[in-house]
């Protein structure tokens, strides 16, 4: 993982020939996490503090691979406005960044947030902010939080602010095994029972808006999907063909949705429209076709299919045509998705040593094993590209773990119950 | 499966390659005497292949003969309560174990009009859980076949996929596995 | 007399040349005799006798022969000898009579010399006696004049030199006073470009072996440029922003220990996240692996680190 690194060193004449400076050129750095410090904010109000936001910031940043949240046992201060910062306390930690700030009990169930992060070799604050809030609300400012903070040291967007959608399965003596379909905050906080089932649950997939789940039941005896909105609660039916029905996918545009069909006898890769619930088959082969999801642009639909003899990942225009086999690298690739910006394919794959979460690269055609353990499944990309979430076994029971897009990290999600599978990780929307 | 049921295989398959052989001879009687029944439900059972009337009235005749001889009725009774069909990795094929069991229940479905079969193809949890439905339903389909080839009605059965959704065994191991590979029939109306 | 002198000397030539060929002669014959061994031209006696026996007879007659010869030339000359004593007798005889006369002659000339000698004399006392007094009349004349002239000229010439030493007195002092600033000024200036070509050499050696160790400092802080580098590079987390093309100059100042004093952009790379990532490195890496030698630091406590992912 690490790369070698290279240094050459050059001579530059700078003002006159006779004073020359030294240049040291720099061509590698390492991947790992910025090393920055969230100092726990003050807390003024009765009682304990409602939320623990250094806690939910710090594991925000950790899960994402790209910071690596300093131990506050380290902490020589712990400043909570700028005035108290002694700089030279965070240099000393090499922590690139200083994250300081307040919570304030300012009514009933009423909430100052106050934060600012900070350069500590600039030693200057890049950004502030205050919010009023509700205790329901407070983690989730925690996650904003997050989110500022990856985007003004990255560059690029942060994804904790989003949620998550999953099925838990588990034991009760008195009912057998229930299925529930549930949605979270990505850090797996703040569950919600969008459906409770003694039938299985499968597949559940956002709509591009945030605002409805499409999934499939077994609560008819067969699979059917049906479409869920996550506010009203209010669901519906829209596939119960003869056969199966199932794997859901929403167009980007939020007008269609793919899925897998038997009614014609084999499983097939149909595009049916929400409205009007008109059908467009896209595959025709006797081989199993199946787990369609549409490119970012919404102009390809990946699918899995095993007509090579394996299976394996094939793309085809989403207004149908023939099929282009994509992956030849394993034994198995399949349940593939696109990451945001349309240039990789998560997916599962079996390169003979388990089925791990792989990235395939379109640029390059290669596979990248993420994982390293025997039954990975049911990848899919945060909404900013930076990490995937996936189903994974520990200790014989199924969990959600979140790695980052390189590979280099990975955080298992906490649960309180059950056995938790099939993620989907919402777009931006809310 | 059974030590039971592997020692009449081999025992059937002794007896149709080469009516002896010194693996026979290891069993005792009363099992020879079994595998000897197995026989000849198996010898009418590829005659119902060729899927006409008169062979099926032929099964009639076996069914009633099995009834009349207690060694026979047994023995058909033991295929009709095998209720699963198992399969290999990645693999909807029907072993030849397997189709003695599905020409024992096409005779059974056969003989009792009215009588509605539902087959639940399932799938171990390796790979993904929508290929994994697929693969449920291409087995439950690919026993389906043959029963209609054994000339049961299309009406009769009713295929359903639960993928790896309802394992037969827990566990991650190949037994368990081998386990949930599996298409079950399930009587019903 | 030439004719004479011409035929002895032939004669003389003659009898050296028989004795020439007498002697050849022998010398063949011995040598024809086959007397062997190297030839040797200084013939032993002894040996000679008895080959010439031979021959002894024949050579007997030419001696004979010869000594007749002689015998008849010699009364020849005998003769001729008388001859001349007796012409030479009558020669002196003759020069005697003749200076005789001479003298007579030549007697008879001084007596009558004498005579006009003694006149000349008398006359010439006279006229000198004369010529003395007018002579000295004039020269006492001339000399009391010349004498005046000479007091006057005398007294002129003092004065003049007087004038003139006086003068000269002045101008030998000015010159002397010249000279000697001259030579004290030269002095000085001597002194002073010494000092100065001193100082000079001094400041110029003193830069050279600034100039070296200022090279030295250089090399020394190439030769750690490695490890300062992977220590920076070690500290660097990548920015995932980063786009090709992009890098950035830094400027960084050390203390004598290395601890970074301050890291500044020179020349940013346009993505603040970029420029960020570089600076808290550098920073990071503090204490760099400067070389410790204190005469470096003066050459080494600034230098610059370019981030430039694109050349890995």
């Amino acid at each position: 993982m690490w790369s070698r690194v290279l240094i050459t060193v050059i001579l530059l004449a700078v003002a006159s020939p006779a004073r020359a400076v030294l240049t040291i050129e720099i061509n590698k750095g390492i991947e790992a996490g910025i090393p920055i410090a969230v100092v726990p904010f003050q807390w003024s109000g009765e009682g304990v503090q409602p939320a623990n936001l250094r806690e939910v910031i710090s594991l925000d940043l950790n899960r994402s691979g790209r910071f690596e949240s300093l131990p506050k046992r380290d902490f020589l201060s712990r400043p909570h406005s700028l005035t108290e910062i002694r700089f030279k306390d965070w240099r000393l930690l090499k922590a690139e960044a200083l994250v300081i700030g307040k919570l304030r009990s300012i009514g009933p169930d009423q909430f100052e947030v106050r934060f600012r992060l900070i350069d500590v070799f600039k030693q200057k604050q890049m950004v502030g902010y205050v919010w009023k809030v509700s205790r329901s609300e407070l983690r989730s400012i925690g996650h904003k939080i997050a989110d500022i903070i990856h985007k003004e040291l990255t560059g690029l967007r942060g994804a904790f602010d989003t949620r998550i959608a999953y099925i838990t399965v588990v034991k009760t003596p008195s009912q057998g095994l229930r299925y529930l379909l549930q949605i979270a905050d990505s850090d797996g906080f703040n569950e919600k029972t969008m459906l409770d089932s003694k039938e299985p649950i499968l597949s559940p997939s956002w709509s591009p808006d945030g605002r409805i789940l499409a999934y499939v039941s077994f609560e008819g005896g067969r699979s059917t999907v049906w479409l869920q909105n996550i506010k009203s609660g209010k669901r519906a039916e829209i596939a119960s063909f003869e056969g199966i029905n199932s794997a859901p996918a929403w167009s980007p545009n939020g007008k269609q949705l793919a899925m897998t069909l038997s009614r014609d006898g084999n499983p097939e890769v149909y595009v049916m429209t929400i409205l009007g619930k008109k059908l467009q088959r896209i595959t025709r082969h006797t081989a199993i076709d199946t787990e369609p999801a549409w490119s970012p642009d919404g102009r390809y639909l990946v699918f899995t299919s095993d007509r090579g003899g394996k299976p394996q990942i094939y793309r085809v225009l989403a207004s149908g045509g023939r099929p282009e086999r994509i992956t030849f690298q394993g034994k198995y690739n399949a349940g593939a998705s696109y990451s945001p910006d349309g240039s990789q394919l998560v997916l599962v794959t079996n390169q003979g040593k388990g089925y791990r979460i792989a990235i395939y690269d379109f640029a390059s055609r290669s596979i990248m094993e993420l994982t390293r353990s025997q039954l990975d499944e049911s990848p899919s990309f945060a909404p900013n590209g930076g990490m995937v979430l996936y189903a994974t076994d520990s200790q014989n029971r199924g969990v959600l773990s979140a790695v980052s897009a390189d590979g280099r990290v990975s955080n298992l999600l906490k649960f309180r119950e059950g056995d938790v599978r099939e993620p989907d990780w919402a777009p931006y929307n809310r | 499966m059974s030590l039971k049921t592997k020692l009449i295989l081999v025992a059937l398959f002794g007896l149709v390659l080469a009516g002896c052989s010194t693996t026979e001879e290891e069993i005792n009687a009363a099992e020879v005497a079994d595998a000897a029944a197995e026989a000849g439900a198996t010898a009418l059972g590829v005659g119902s292949k060729e899927g006409t009337i008169g062979e099926v009235l032929e099964d009639d005749e076996t069914a009633d003969a099995a009834s009349e001889d207690g060694a026979e009725g047994q023995a058909g009774e033991d295929l009709l309560a095998l209720r699963v069909i198992y399969f290999e990795y990645d693999s909807a094929d029907i072993t030849a174990e397997s189709q003695a069991i599905l020409e024992a229940h096409a005779s059974n479905l056969i003989i009792n009009p009215g009588i509605r079969l539902t087959l639940e193809g399932h799938a171990d949890e390796r790979g993904t859980r929508e290929y994994n439905l697929a693969l449920g339903e291409r087995r439950a389909k690919s026993v389906s076949r043959v029963l209609q080839v054994l000339g049961v009605g299309e009406g009769t059965i009713q295929t359903v996929s639960y993928g790896e959704e309802r394992p037969a065994a827990l566990g991650h191991d190949d037994s368990a596995w081998g386990m949930n590979r599996r298409v079950e029939l399930l009587y019903g109306n | 007399m030439a004719g004479r002198g011409g035929r002895r000397a032939f004669l003389m030539r003659g009898g050296f040349l028989s004795v020439v060929i007498h002697l050849a002669i022998a010398g063949l014959l011995s040598i024809s005799l086959g007397w062997s061994g190297t030839v040797k031209l200084r013939p032993a006696p002894q040996k000679q006798v008895e080959p010439i026996k031979a021959i002894a007879v024949s050579e007997a007659e030419i001696q004979e022969k010869r000594n007749q010869q002689l015998e008849l030339e010699k009364k020849n000359l005998e003769l001729k000898r008388r001859q001349k004593q007796e012409e030479e007798k009558l020669e002196k005889i003759k020069k005697q009579q003749q200076a005789e006369a001479q003298h007579k002659i030549e007697q008879a000339k001084v007596k009558k010399k004498k005579a006009d000698q003694a006149l000349a004399a008398k006359k010439k006392k006279e006229e000198a006696a004369r010529k003395k007094k007018l002579a000295e009349k004039k020269e006492r004349e001339a000399a009391a004049k010349k004498k005046q002239l000479a007091e006057k000229k005398k007294r002129e010439e003092a004065a003049k030199k007087k004038q003139l030493a006086e003068k000269k007195k002045h101008e030998e002092a000015a010159r002397k006073k010249k000279l000697a600033e001259k030579k004290r000024k030269e002095a000085a200036a001597r002194k002073k470009a010494e000092a100065e070509r001193k100082r000079k050499e001094e400041l110029r050696l003193a830069q050279q072996r600034q100039e070296q160790i200022k090279n030295e400092a250089s090399e020394a802080l190439s030769r750690y440029s490695r490890l300062i580098g992977n220590k920076v590079s070690q500290n660097w987390i990548e920015p995932p922003s980063y786009k090709t093309g992009q890098t950035v100059l830094i400027k960084v100042k050390v203390s004598a220990r290395g601890e970074v004093l301050s890291a500044v952009i020179v020349r940013g790379s346009g993505d603040e996240n970029f420029d960020r990532t570089a600076i808290a490195a550098v920073n990071k890496a503090t204490p760099l692996p400067i070389p410790l030698d204190p005469r470096f630091f003066e050459y080494i406590k600034v230098f610059n680190f370019l981030f430039n992912p694109d050349s890995a």
